[in-house]
């Protein structure tokens, strides 16, 4: 960012930086916000594919047909299942290869969230900044 | 008096044209941002499929289909499918240059007529 001296800039000017900022902070807080809603269904995808083991073979489960409409099955294949990666496109995976997967995706968006969580102090930061710039022009123009 | 209201009459115009070029650039940045999107969840896809083995089975849904292809089908597809996003975001980028441009014409043809104004206007009362 460049460095511009508090003293060329209105109060005016200083409050549209100050709402530029805000609005940035407002970003990136909710982005973080939904990384992290998306890292808890990750982690509900984990948890359930505990489920698939070898003595739950046979076990009656239900079968969901439509959001509100479900049948009995059984439990036939407890070895394999099939994850969505992306733009329509379903691979079928291991127990072991859906459990890394998913560890993959976990740690990719705690990555990005670490990223954001950077930028969210650094804008905070600024905001300070510019409050601080602001009061002291405030101050400045009252006390003459 | 008339030739105020004549050159009011025009920055108005002028001013409306510049609020629809401005609209018409926003349009473009939306498009570019939608297909920036879709084209990163095709990298992840590619990704994914690349850590495949070459007999692992794949599914492309369409539409309440899953329809079987194999890795080499599936990695041929997407890869198409980003040639032709890439192909449109460098269409979209030309567009929105060629935009910007037009406006900022716009906005020196508003700004002359408003310093015109401005000069006409203390005269005028």
């Amino acid at each position: 960012m460049a460095q511009i001296s508090p003293d060329q800039l209105t109060v005016e000017q200083l409050n549209a930086v100050k709402q530029s900022i805000e609005e940035d902070i407002e970003s990136l807080t909710n982005s973080i916000a939904q990384l992290r809603m998306a890292a808890s269904r990750y982690g509900e995808s984990k948890e359930s594919l505990k489920a698939f083991e070898e003595k739950n073979k046979g076990e009656k489960i239900l079968v969901p047909l439509t959001g509100s409409l479900y049948v009995p099955g059984t439990l036939s294949d407890v070895d394999h299942v099939l994850v969505d990666i992306g733009t329509g496109y379903l691979v079928q995976k291991s127990i072991k290869g859906a459990d890394d997967y998913v560890a993959r995706k976990m740690s990719m968006i705690s990555g990005n969230v670490d990223t954001l969580q950077k930028e969210l102090v650094e804008s905070r930061k600024k905001l300070e900044a510019i409050c601080m710039m602001l009061q002291q022009k405030v101050v400045g123009s009252a006390g003459k | 008096m008339a030739d105020i209201m004549a050159k009011v009459k025009q920055l108005e115009n002028e001013v409306k044209a510049l609020r629809k070029l401005q609209a018409e650039i926003n349009g473009h940045l939306t498009q570019k941002q939608q297909l920036t999107t879709n084209l990163n969840e095709n990298k992840m896809v590619i990704g994914e499929i690349d850590l495949l083995e070459s007999d692992a089975t794949v599914f492309k849904m369409v539409g309440p289909i899953l329809a079987r292809e194999t890795v080499d089908e599936a990695k041929e597809n997407v890869k198409k499918r980003m040639d032709f996003i890439n192909a449109e975001l460098k269409r979209i980028d030309e567009a929105i240059a060629t935009k910007e441009k037009t406006h900022e014409a716009q906005k020196e043809r508003v700004m002359a007529l408003q310093a015109a104004l401005q000069k006409m206007g203390p005269r005028a009362g």
